[in-house]
């Protein structure tokens, strides 16, 4: 009995999400409201648990000199909740906001923007080629690929030289293929965005089945 | 430029006077009197025309010379503009005329110049300096009004004043009151024969210069030494006639900048030859300051104090002034015309200073006229210019000075005198009905007026408080006037608002609309709907599901299957749990082959997440794949970057693989961006993802970056890790649902696109 129980909810809740076909309604009010509810709570109790009890508070106990920093940085943004005294909590506001740009912009350096520009270098060497399907063509559709997308970024660009090459339209031009480029890509994502909800909606629909299934016997 | 001591303004190089307070400027050069060179200061002679431009002997008296100078640089030179002595000197014989009161009041004309200079020594109480002293003990050297030769003493007592000195700030004045004659007509032989020039050198004309270096060696015992045929061309050749007119003579008798007192030159003849017109200009000095202001110009100032200076007859031209005179040399006129009119500006602001005009007249023998003129004086806090006492009524005044002095007494009190080649404007009518009546003192008081100038006597031009005064108290505002058609419009709005809302219809456009909207919902949800359960029902109906499509060999899957069979028992595995409970269905179906995988392998999973339902999540799963003692949920840890970058800090040990469970761009660049930063190649980072995250992992799964080992995404890349693992009827049964949605999606974006074609609704 205990073990239908959870089904049974969820199934519900799932009809009550896909009621949403006829419009907004209460039933599907309900369970978005369920839903956020249980994840904000359940989150509240896992930072509680894990973070409070399981980290700082231990921490705080066993050398509280390094402790206290964070300690006086958390009560101040703690005060973010009065309004009066909000700006005091835009200290450790700060101090977040900095800490993880920093890690960040390394990270993407050498993580990323690095890595990446000597892959695009890379790609028109022999042992590179080899590693993709159409050889040079992929190679290639690599590195313009590249090039262009980052041109496309381009905003300002020099006048008309005096020889009569127009830096303005080559810059054009690549940025129109680098558009393509970036359209592609996010026509690509679209999509697999597209076949990642219908994935979910499968799924909730096998649930659904499965469930109703059982429920009838068969 | 000039900057003024007084305030420190910037003048154009050459002002004499300073263009904002007024205040003399310290001269800059020496001005040749013959030629007008200016000449550095120290020049002896002129650098244009070697003309002497000091006196030709030294002053004995040095450091009082250097006082002298000093002060009178800086100290303002008031009453008429040119005064005619030295401040200093004339402070000296101040204190000599207060020392010899006797002789004074012998004269009654001395008596009321004393009373006029009366307030100047109350004001000027330093007069008993050093300075002074000297100056009383060199009165005792003055001689006795017996050595005063017959013409002097018709002009004694001015002439007694002028010498002994009125010691204040109306000294120049007094010299313009006494006539250029009276001023030269003094006990030089007496005086300090070592006097400096009175003013800076620049300031003294041509002619003046001719005549102020005279001293005792030069003048006194030279002048004997003049031949005859010099004394007889004496008056034609220095006295060139400048006067045009009466009022021409009368602006030389006031020059406002007369020779300097040269102590050392006698002129003992001087009685004889003093003309009568010009005993009758000494004698009615008094009634001269009612007259315009002169200015100062090259040739007038020499020609006074020449005049006076020299035995001479006056020309017939000179007596009859109507007889044709030599006219003034334009060109000097000119050339002084901008001096002059500073003169008057500061002459204007003197005379409002002038102390003469509160003295009591009773003790004066004043004439009639003065006496009139008193009685319809303005006001006593409207100052009155020194020079409109009456003169002694045993003088003779000329007739043009009579009409001269006539003018201001009638507008006496209103105005003071304006200067020559000024007329008063003509105040329109309006302008004048502004001036302050008898009856309205209290407007007055509350609006000033304006107490010199041309709108002297107007009030209101400056406000004298705000112009917007608060009421004392409040007033209520009075009720406003209605009528009835404002009522009635009212009582229109008021039943409006009372009556209840009622919900606009729609119109027939909007209504189709929200038909066809949903519609397209209703069909589209059907379609999918029938898709996806004919796929899932069809083995439970039919007996076998429909095989749309099979699983691909993925490379990702292949390089990921792959890596994992190369694992090892015991080694730590990190998995990163970053999805949710809402991605759970399509995640965790790509999760679980892998981790059953790895657990298979014997490896240790060690389970973070940077979200706080991660955790949930990740025990979920692996309570349906794993026992517990095979893996350990590390937990929640805030933050994405610095998270990661701690954990990846913290950890003991490089793990042997990082396997990322993520439906999200972020934490996937985070994961591989720290791992790379940190451990570069020496730890495979491989993801199984959702769909939608294969745009974004595809850089890093490059073959050049090489930061992402492996990837599958979504439910192909679960049915393709599947096959390989040789299980997952589940996950290929879903791909053929995802298939057979994916087709019915496509079939619903054509017919769509068809019914748009044909019915044209697009082109609304």
């Amino acid at each position: 009995m205990v073990n239908l129980v959870g089904p049974v909810v969820g199934g519900v809740l799932t009809i009550f999400v896909l009621s949403y076909l006829v419009g907004d309604n209460p039933l599907y009010r309900l369970a978005l409201h369920i839903f956020v509810g249980i994840v904000v709570g359940y989150s509240v109790g896992i930072v509680v648990r894990e973070i409070l009890l399981g980290m700082a508070l231990p921490e705080l106990l066993s050398n509280p000199g390094l402790a206290i920093v964070p300690f006086v940085l958390g009560f101040l943004l703690l005060l973010k909740g009065f309004p009066k005294l909000a700006f005091v909590g835009n200290f450790s506001i700060a101090y977040l906001i900095g800490v993880g740009t920093a890690v960040a912009l390394g990270g993407a350096l050498l993580g990323t923007l690095g890595p990446q520009v000597e892959a695009t270098g890379q790609a028109l060497s022999g042992s590179s080629r080899t590693a993709f399907r159409f050889g040079l063509l992929d190679s290639l559709m690599v590195v313009i690929g590249t090039v262009c997308t980052l041109l496309a970024f381009t905003f300002t660009r020099p006048g008309s030289t005096a020889e009569g090459f127009s830096w303005q339209r080559a810059l054009d031009a690549a940025g129109w293929i680098g558009r393509v480029f970036l359209i592609c890509a996010f026509g690509l994502a679209f999509a697999g965005a597209i076949t990642a909800s219908l994935s979910i909606f499968i799924s909730r629909i096998q649930y659904v089945v499965d469930l109703a299934l059982r429920a009838v016997g068969l | 430029m000039i900057y003024c001591p007084n305030c420190g303004t910037s003048n154009r190089k050459g002002s004499r006077f300073c263009n904002e307070c007024g205040q003399p400027l310290p001269s800059t050069g020496v001005r040749c009197p013959m030629c007008g060179t200016v000449n550095p200061v120290g020049n002896v002679y002129c650098q244009a025309c070697n003309a002497r431009l000091t006196p030709a002997s030294e002053p004995e008296k040095e450091e009082n010379f250097e006082e002298q100078s000093e002060d009178r640089a800086t100290r303002a030179i008031k009453g008429l503009s040119l005064p005619t002595i030295p401040l200093d000197e004339t402070e000296q014989e101040d204190e000599k005329a207060s020392g010899e009161g006797d002789e004074r009041e012998a004269s009654p004309a001395a008596d009321w110049l004393d009373e006029l200079r009366g307030s100047a020594e109350q004001s000027t109480e330093d007069a008993e300096d050093d300075e002074a002293m000297e100056g009383v003990e060199d009165l005792d050297e003055q001689p006795a009004p017996a050595d005063i030769p017959d013409w002097l003493s018709d002009l004694g007592p001015i002439d007694q004043d002028t010498h002994l000195g009125s010691g204040s700030e109306d000294a120049p004045l007094e010299q313009a009151q006494e006539g250029g004659a009276a001023s030269e007509e003094t006990p030089h032989e007496e005086q300090p024969t070592e006097q400096p020039p009175p003013f800076p050198l620049d300031d003294i004309t041509p002619l003046e210069r001719e005549a102020t270096p005279a001293t005792e060696e030069e003048t006194g015992p030279e002048r004997a030494d003049i031949p005859e045929w010099l004394r007889d061309l004496g008056p034609v050749v220095e006295v060139p006639s400048p006067f045009t007119d009466d009022e021409d003579l009368g602006e030389e008798l006031f020059s406002e900048e007369p020779e300097p007192e040269q102590p050392g030159k006698e002129r003992p003849d001087l009685e004889e030859e003093t003309p009568e017109w010009l005993r009758d200009v000494g004698s009615s000095g008094e009634e001269k300051p009612e007259l315009p202001p002169s200015r100062p110009t090259a040739a007038d100032e020499p020609q006074t104090s020449e005049t006076v200076a020299t035995p001479i007859e006056i020309p017939d031209w000179l007596k009859d002034p109507e007889a044709g005179v030599p006219p003034r040399p334009p060109k000097e006129v000119e050339q002084e015309e901008p001096l002059a009119v500073e003169d008057d500006a500061e002459l204007e602001v003197d005379t409002e200073a002038a102390p003469s005009s509160e003295e009591p007249l009773e003790s004066l023998e004043i004439p009639s006229w003065l006496h009139e003129a008193e009685l319809e004086e303005s006001p006593p806090e409207e100052p009155m210019a020194p020079f409109t006492k009456a003169p002694p009524e045993d003088v003779e005044t000329p007739d043009w000075l009579t009409e001269l002095a006539a003018q201001p007494s009638e507008e006496e009190g209103e105005a003071a005198p304006f200067p020559s080649g000024l007329e008063r404007a003509d105040v329109p009518s309006w302008l004048q009905e502004m001036r302050a009546g008898e009856g309205e003192e209290e407007e007055a008081i509350a609006e000033p007026t304006e107490t010199e100038g041309l709108l002297k006597g107007l009030r209101g031009l400056i406000p004298a408080s705000s112009t917007v005064t608060p009421p004392a108290t409040y007033q209520r505002p009075s009720r406003a006037e209605t009528t009835e058609a404002s009522l009635a419009r009212a009582e229109l709005l008021q039943s409006l608002l009372a009556q209840p809302a009622v919900k606009p219809k729609r119109g027939i456009k909007e209504a189709r609309r929200d038909t066809a909207s949903l519609l397209e919902r209703w069909l589209v949800a059907i379609v999918l709907l029938f898709a996806v359960l004919g796929v899932l029902l069809a083995p439970r109906i039919v007996g076998r599901s429909p095989q749309l499509t099979e699983p691909a060999t993925n490379p990702g899957a292949s390089d990921l299957h792959r890596l994992v069979d190369d694992l090892q028992p015991a080694d730590d595995i990190l998995v990163v749990f970053d999805y949710g409970p809402a991605e759970a269905d399509e995640l965790s179906a790509v999760a679980r082959p892998v981790l059953q995988h790895i657990l298979s392998r014997g490896a240790v999973i060690s389970i973070v997440s940077t979200r706080p339902d991660g955790t949930l999540v990740a025990a979920a799963v692996m309570e349906q794949i794993a026992s517990p003692d095979q893996y350990t949920i590390v937990g929640y840890r805030p933050g994405i970057e610095t998270a990661v970058s701690q954990l990846l800090a913290t950890s003991d040990r490089t793990p042997e693989l990082l396997l990322l469970l993520t439906s999200r761009s972020m934490p996937l660049r985070a994961w591989i961006e720290q791992a790379s930063a940190r451990y570069g190649e020496a730890l495979p980072v491989v993801a199984a993802g959702s769909a939608a995250l294969e745009p974004v992992a595809a850089p890093y799964l490059d073959a050049g970056a090489g930061q992402l080992r492996a990837a599958v995404y979504g439910l192909p890349g679960a049915a393709s890790y599947q096959s390989l693992r040789g299980y997952g009827d589940d996950a290929a049964q879903r791909l053929n649902a995802l298939a057979a949605s994916h087709i019915a999606v496509v079939a619903v974006i054509v017919v769509g696109a068809v019914v748009h074609a044909f019915t044209g609704t697009g082109k609304e």
